[in-house]
């Protein structure tokens, strides 16, 4: 499947636990859902002009969520997506991450 | 922290505080810590959202001086935290901490503010001895007595049903009357039995003309035009009809001034010990008014000469304390606070001398309470500027004088308070709390200082006599005397001559009920 760099790569993920694992030189992005290990490195790679040594992927399963409106139940699911953990050769950064 | 002052007019003083860049940066890291708990960032606990973050989420300018709600909280406790030690290292006497003005504020160098302080005015007192005026003391003679005399005649005489004569001015009289306009009645202006005093001028001009010559159980037809001030627009200027009838006509009898008149009011002898006690009443009277008035031209003259810078927030809060204390005396007398500010403003134009009215319920169209509040204050600002004065000159006459209340006599008035306002505890409670024991102090202070004053000047006068205080004098305690059914007024003689001269401040309102 041929995606550009632009499309593998959705958008940073910034959380409690993404920006403390910053600290060890590995970056959380939401990829796409078909995007694989060696698309993402080459994308972060293109994106970030960095080198990518390991790539950890994974895919966040849809949720049941339920909520009861009165009387008239109204049951779904959140959306499914993929996380990719991306670990840069050491003393390497991603600038983007810094700012924030 | 470095603090600059510099002396500014009226009695001000502007100070600027300036912060180093480590204070500043430990309020700020504060602050932050503070917001970030209070704030929600989706993926972080409350507290533990990084700083560049935290400034995204509340909406940080980029630009420096750009709104930056970090800093205004940093701000505000940097400020509380160091306005009182600054006043403190200033050692001003602060009457009231405005808002600062902030010069700068940049992390990393630090900050400065200012502000404008207004402090305790100082007093420099002029003449407030060798006054070029004496007591006045009126004089009691036979004509007075013989005035009080004729008002307690008044107030026990009695109503006698006339029968014989028809109605003229000044009798007690009930009719009943049926008012119509163009042939229908109108709303308030009809009656069955309505109590009047003809010629009392309660009624609409002419009405009660026309009742002048009735006989009880006659009736009258005739018409009259409503005035063009009257209260009620709709009927303002136009024509009515009125058929009235006279239901009872009462006279008022005076009774005659003998022994038994005497007798009848209380435990006189005869009319010579009732002329008699009336006098002494009356020269006590006129003693205590001197004094009471001698002490007001003592006071005056010594503000008039004395030279104060007032800051405006002392007379702010004065107007403050002027509005708080109309509310209660109207809250005493019962009318409406807005009802009040209504009469006040809103018909100020067409003011009615007197309160001609027959139909209740009057419109005021175009009546802003927040308007009214605005000119009652701007009406309040002189009267309070000179009430300040006069507090700060008495007080600066008493540090002069060296006047100090002990506790004991702050007790003994406490006590005494306890008893008059038995049936209040709030303000009971008020007068002992600190506050409350302060504001007695001041106030017997200021009272101990005028009457130094006059003691003083009594003294250096001896031709004048002793000019006691009425409460001072134990032979004139009130006496209730027994209550006189079928009076006019029931009210004893000796209330009665108190009262004529009590001058409590009392406020009318004109919208009053007719029918």
């Amino acid at each position: 499947m041929t995606l550009e760099a632009t499309e593998v790569i959705l958008r940073p993920v910034i959380s409690e636990k993404s920006m403390d694992e910053t600290q060890r030189g590995k970056y959380t992005f939401a990829v796409h859902e078909n995007a694989s290990k060696i698309q993402i490195k080459g994308a972060i790679e293109e994106l970030f002009r960095v080198n990518v040594t390991a790539v950890n992927v994974l895919t966040t399963k849809p949720k049941e969520k339920r909520r009861n409106l009165r009387r008239s139940r109204v049951s779904g699911y959140t959306s499914p997506w993929r996380k990719a953990i991306v670990t840069l050769a050491s003393g390497e950064k991603i600038e983007f991450f810094e700012g924030i | 922290m470095k603090v600059t002052t510099t002396p500014a007019p009226r009695s001000t003083m502007l100070m600027e505080v300036e912060l180093p860049a480590d204070r500043l940066q430990r309020s700020i890291d504060e602050s932050v810590r503070q917001l970030a708990r209070r704030t929600r960032v989706p993926g972080f606990r409350p507290g533990k959202i990084p700083r560049p973050l935290l400034e995204r989420a509340l909406g940080v300018s980029r630009e420096p001086g750009g709104p930056n709600p970090i800093y205004d909280d940093a701000k505000e406790h940097l400020f509380e935290g160091t306005v009182v030690q600054a006043i403190q290292e200033a050692d001003a006497d602060v009457l009231s901490i405005p808002a600062p003005e902030w010069v700068s504020f940049e992390e990393g160098s630090g900050a400065r503010y200012r502000l404008t302080l207004p402090l305790r005015p100082e007093v420099r007192l002029g003449a407030y001895t060798d006054y070029p005026f004496g007591i006045e003391i009126e004089e009691i003679d036979e004509a007075k007595i013989d005035s009080v005399i004729e008002q307690l005649r008044d107030q026990n005489a009695t109503l006698v049903p006339v029968e014989d004569r028809p109605a003229h001015k000044t009798d007690y009289a009930v009719i009943s009357f049926r008012g119509t306009r163009d042939g229908h009645e109108f709303e308030g202006g009809s009656a069955e039995r309505f109590p009047l005093v003809i010629g009392a001028d309660r009624m609409i001009p002419g009405f009660e003309d026309q009742l002048v010559g009735l006989r009880e159980g006659e009736s009258k037809t005739f018409s009259l035009t409503f005035p063009d001030d009257y209260p009620d627009t709709s009927l303002a200027g136009s024509d009515a009809q009125f058929h009235v009838t006279m239901r009872e006509i009462r006279a008022k009898q005076l009774p005659d001034v003998d022994d038994d008149f005497a007798a009848s009011l209380g435990t006189y002898e005869n009319l010579a010990a009732l002329r008699e006690e009336v006098g002494r009443r009356l020269r006590a009277n006129a003693l205590d008014r001197a004094r009471h008035a001698f002490s007001d031209r003592i006071i005056e003259f010594a503000t008039d000469n004395a030279t104060v810078e007032l800051p405006e927030v002392l007379v702010d809060r004065e107007v403050e304390v002027m509005h708080d204390e109309l509310r209660a005396r109207l809250g005493e007398q019962g009318i409406g606070y807005e009802e009040y500010l209504k009469v006040r403003f809103a018909q100020s134009e067409q003011k009615p001398e007197t309160e001609r009215i027959i139909i209740p319920g009057s419109e005021n169209r175009g009546f802003d309470p927040q308007q009214a509040e605005d000119a009652l204050h701007a009406e309040y600002r002189q009267p309070a500027e000179h009430r300040v004065k006069v507090l700060l000159v008495i007080g600066a006459i008493a540090d002069a004088e060296g006047i100090e209340i002990d506790d004991a006599a702050v007790d003994g008035e406490i006590e005494r308070a306890r008893t008059r306002y038995a049936e209040n505890p709030k303000l009971i409670a008020y007068f002992e709390s600190a506050r409350g024991r302060a504001y007695v102090r001041s106030t017997l202070r200021r009272t101990r200082t005028v009457e130094t004053l006059v003691d003083r000047w009594l003294e250096a006068h001896p031709e004048v006599g002793p000019v006691p205080h009425l409460e001072d004098d134990p032979a004139l305690t009130l006496s209730a005397a027994p209550a006189n059914d079928g009076k006019v007024a029931g009210d004893d003689a000796t209330s009665q001559i108190q009262a004529s001269q009590s001058t409590g401040e009392t406020v009318t309102a004109t919208t009053q009920r007719g029918s």
